[in-house]
């Protein structure tokens, strides 16, 4: 058994060698440049001009990549109190233009995940290199001799809120559900795209007082979402979690129009989904 | 992870109640007659020995007629015609018969199993003949269809591709055990396309052909092979995990669905996984492929359909073994473990649990996967116990090209919350709700399992240890 399997590995091992280590390789992808690599010390600088700014208390993680272009990762807390109150596009902007001021290069992705007092969490990417004239019209050139990674053609056919997220939309349905009677905070909301893994999603987290009803908040939480323009969205999830409730409840509401078991329901209750 | 009814549990096959489990019973059984039947013998000559007891014999003197009574008494009793050693032949006999009944059993399952793999493999290899045979009529055809095609609006072309996948969807979602014939022929329809190499013999599955896991085998070695990982701590990052410790199979679910979206809000975060520390046990969440494309694109993800190829094949993986070193960073060296995974996940869990290098450094008391293809690992050790959900009209499940082994450790619990969208059947939404039906069913199989989950200490209330985030790339 074990030999014959040797001499399977050996002669495909042979296939593979002579053909160039993985036949069906990829083809490379654009160089990226070697920039500061790393860029250890220049980080450190944008770490403390960010913690010296008024929008941020901290810096929580920085995490650098340079495998298929210039990435940073920066985690921060915020300096606002909540999703209600705060200027979250400022916020985060604040922190962004910190960055594309740095010398950290090349930056061609930013991903900052900001969070704010009461404990609402946001990810918002800024992707630098891909469009490199609108973040120069805001903030002007980034520093002299900032590299770039190419571009590659992206040829995804994104729609909606597949293509940025829908930030704002996603917050004024925080907004909304932070009104809700027993809601002590919204602390996540979110809209995630499909992946091979899953269907994509507008998915709120939030905390409630011990007193309420999770299924009717849920219900109301849902609802928010339906009459948003957030789209497309397969599924609605909203998590609640109440001080002495155990294990958070997780509700999925399954919406897409074309077999989304809970969608001809819901429809009949809220009416149609606005076209977004 | 609901709103609404339940799906219905399909069936329920393996575990503590399964038929795997029924052999080990009736063996039990067997064992049982057997020891009575010696006992039965051993008491047969305790009779004789009593009659030969000299006190006795000077007794009978006394009362000559009483002890020839009560000699033939105590002697029908023992080694009469209904004594008790006739009695211990007939038990042994039961006994004998009963591993008869189960050996023929197992052969029974063994030759089904064989005949099937044969049958697979020839239908792959006359897919490829027929297709070769058939193929200037196909062209035809295809030409004609390719005509038709073009004639059509942009809008009623996508309405025809969508009707095509629908119509796929439908038909897997109602015969999914016609798709697993079809991908069990895989390694026949590949043995097919290279046979000059002759690579595809090797004869390791239950037949002397080439199977499902022989062709994922070849491909993974056309792509490298390659197992290289690096391993980086997400720090101080929780995502949408919760700290609370699981009290269910779908709080299970739950959790790895909120390692699973860390990536959605930042793609760049692929191969997350997390561990969640409960009591002085340990449960990892597992997510499962990030990028489906048949060649990976950027060098750069762990999880791809090169892991994937690798897993079917039963070979190591730049994922499998970024997992362990994920543990090892965590601090896990020969803690108590449930690994719990979704898709990919699910497999290299599984994967995981089978490898004597792994437990080598972590003891593996649960396994929970979720639409993962599992078969192909076909022993798991005695001291790990598996839960596997499948959903029917997931195509991923049946990718295995087989059904799970039948384990008395290792249940299998198919639902059906399956529509026609191939893809939609997959989503860990619809496992979480397949996971609360596990939950509320009264199934043997099942409630043992949970309730080992629970006695086990990965199941209960209140807060949680502390919950890490790790990254495995290539």
């Amino acid at each position: 058994m074990r030999g014959r399997l040797g001499t399977l590995l050996a002669a495909s091992a042979l296939v593979a060698a002579t053909a160039g280590c993985g036949v069906l390789d990829a083809p490379p992808g654009p160089e990226v440049p070697a920039g500061c690599g790393e860029c250890t010390s220049q980080v450190a600088d944008l770490v403390s001009d960010l913690e010296s700014s008024d929008s941020v208390r901290s810096v929580r993680s920085t995490r650098r990549q340079t495998t298929t272009d210039g990435y940073l990762g920066v985690a921060v807390d915020l300096a606002g109190k909540d999703v209600v109150s705060a200027d979250l596009d400022a916020l985060f902007d604040s922190v962004a233009e910190a960055a594309w001021r740095s010398g950290v290069t090349p930056l061609d992705t930013l991903s900052v995940v900001g969070t704010l007092r009461d404990g609402y969490g946001e990810t918002v990417l800024y992707d630098f290199g891909a469009d490199r004239t609108s973040f120069e019209d805001r903030w002007g050139k980034r520093p002299q001799g900032s590299e770039w990674t190419p571009v590659s053609e992206d040829d995804d056919d994104l729609e909606g809120c597949e293509v940025d997220g829908c930030h704002e939309l996603m917050r004024g349905v925080a907004r909304e559900a932070s009104a809700l009677p027993g809601v002590t905070a919204v602390v996540r909301s979110s809209y995630g795209r499909a992946t091979p893994t899953n269907g994509s999603s507008a998915d709120v987290d939030l905390m409630a007082d011990d007193a309420v009803v999770v299924d009717d908040v849920v219900e109301q939480v849902a609802e928010i979402v339906w009459r948003s323009e957030v789209g497309p969205i397969d599924y609605i999830s909203v998590k609640v979690e109440t001080p002495n409730g155990g294990f958070p409840d997780v509700i999925d509401f399954q919406i897409n129009p074309d077999h989304g078991r809970d969608h001809d329901r819901l429809e009949q209750m809220w009416g149609p989904r606005p076209a977004g | 992870m609901t709103s609404g009814t339940l799906p219905p549990i399909e069936s329920v096959s393996g575990g503590s109640h399964g038929v795997e489990a029924g052999y080990e019973q009736m063996l039990a059984l067997a064992e049982r007659y057997e020891r009575q039947a010696g006992d039965f013998v051993e008491m047969a000559g305790l009779g004789a020995r009593i009659m030969a007891n000299g006190d006795l014999l000077e007794s009978a003197i006394l009362s000559p007629i009483s002890f020839g009574d009560a000699e033939v008494q105590v002697l029908d009793a023992t080694t009469g015609a209904n004594g008790l050693t006739v009695r211990a032949i007939g038990i042994e006999a039961d006994a004998l018969g009963v591993r008869a009944v189960i050996a023929a059993f197992k052969a029974s399952d063994s030759l089904s199993r064989h005949a099937m793999e044969m049958l697979d493999n020839a239908l792959g290899q006359l897919l490829l003949a027929g297709t070769v045979a058939a193929l200037p009529a196909l062209l035809a055809a295809g030409g004609i269809s390719y005509a038709y095609y073009s004639t059509l609006s942009p809008e009623e072309q996508e309405a025809l591709k969508a009707q095509l996948a629908e119509d796929l969807g439908q038909l897997l979602h109602d015969h999914p055990e016609l798709a697993q014939h079809l991908i069990n022929g895989g390694g026949g329809l590949l043995q097919n396309l290279v046979p000059g190499l002759g690579l595809l013999n090797p004869g390791d599955g239950p037949i002397n052909q080439a199977t499902t896991n022989d062709a994922a085998r070849l491909l993974s070695l056309l792509l490298g092979n390659d197992t290289d990982y690096q391993v980086n701590p997400i720090a101080d990052f929780t995502g949408g995990a919760s700290n609370e410790v699981p009290g269910s199979l779908s709080d299970l679910m739950k959790q790895l669905d909120a390692t699973n979206q860390i990536d959605q809000d930042d793609p760049r975060l692929h191969g997350a996984i997390q561990i969640q520390q409960v009591g002085d046990k340990y449960i990892v969440y597992i997510p499962g492929t990030d990028d489906m494309s048949p060649i990976p694109q950027d060098g750069e993800h762990a999880r791809d359909m090169e892991t994937n190829y690798q897993l079917i094949g039963g070979m190591d993986s730049a994922y499998g073994r970024g997992i362990q070193q994920a543990m090892l960073d965590a601090g896990l060296e020969g803690k108590d473990v449930m690994l719990v995974g979704h898709s990919q996940g699910g497999m290299v869990s599984t994967s995981l649990a089978a490898d004597p290098e792994f437990a080598r450094h972590f003891n593996v008391e649960h396994v929970v996967t979720a639409g993962s293809p599992t078969a192909q690992v076909t022993h798991l050790p005695d001291s790990t116990h598996a839960i596997h959900f499948e959903n029917r009209g997931d195509a991923v499940p049946l990718l295995d090209g087989e059904d799970n082994p039948d384990q008395p450790n290792r249940t299998t619990v198919k639902f059906d919350e399956g529509s026609s969208d191939i893809g939609d059947n997959h989503g860990l939404g619809h496992y979480a709700n397949g996971a609360a039906a596990a939950d509320a069913s009264t199934n043997g199989s099942i409630q043992d399992e949970i309730t080992r989950m629970h006695d086990d200490g990965y199941l209960g209330s209140g807060t949680s240890g502390p919950l890490v985030s790790y990254q495995v790339t290539r």
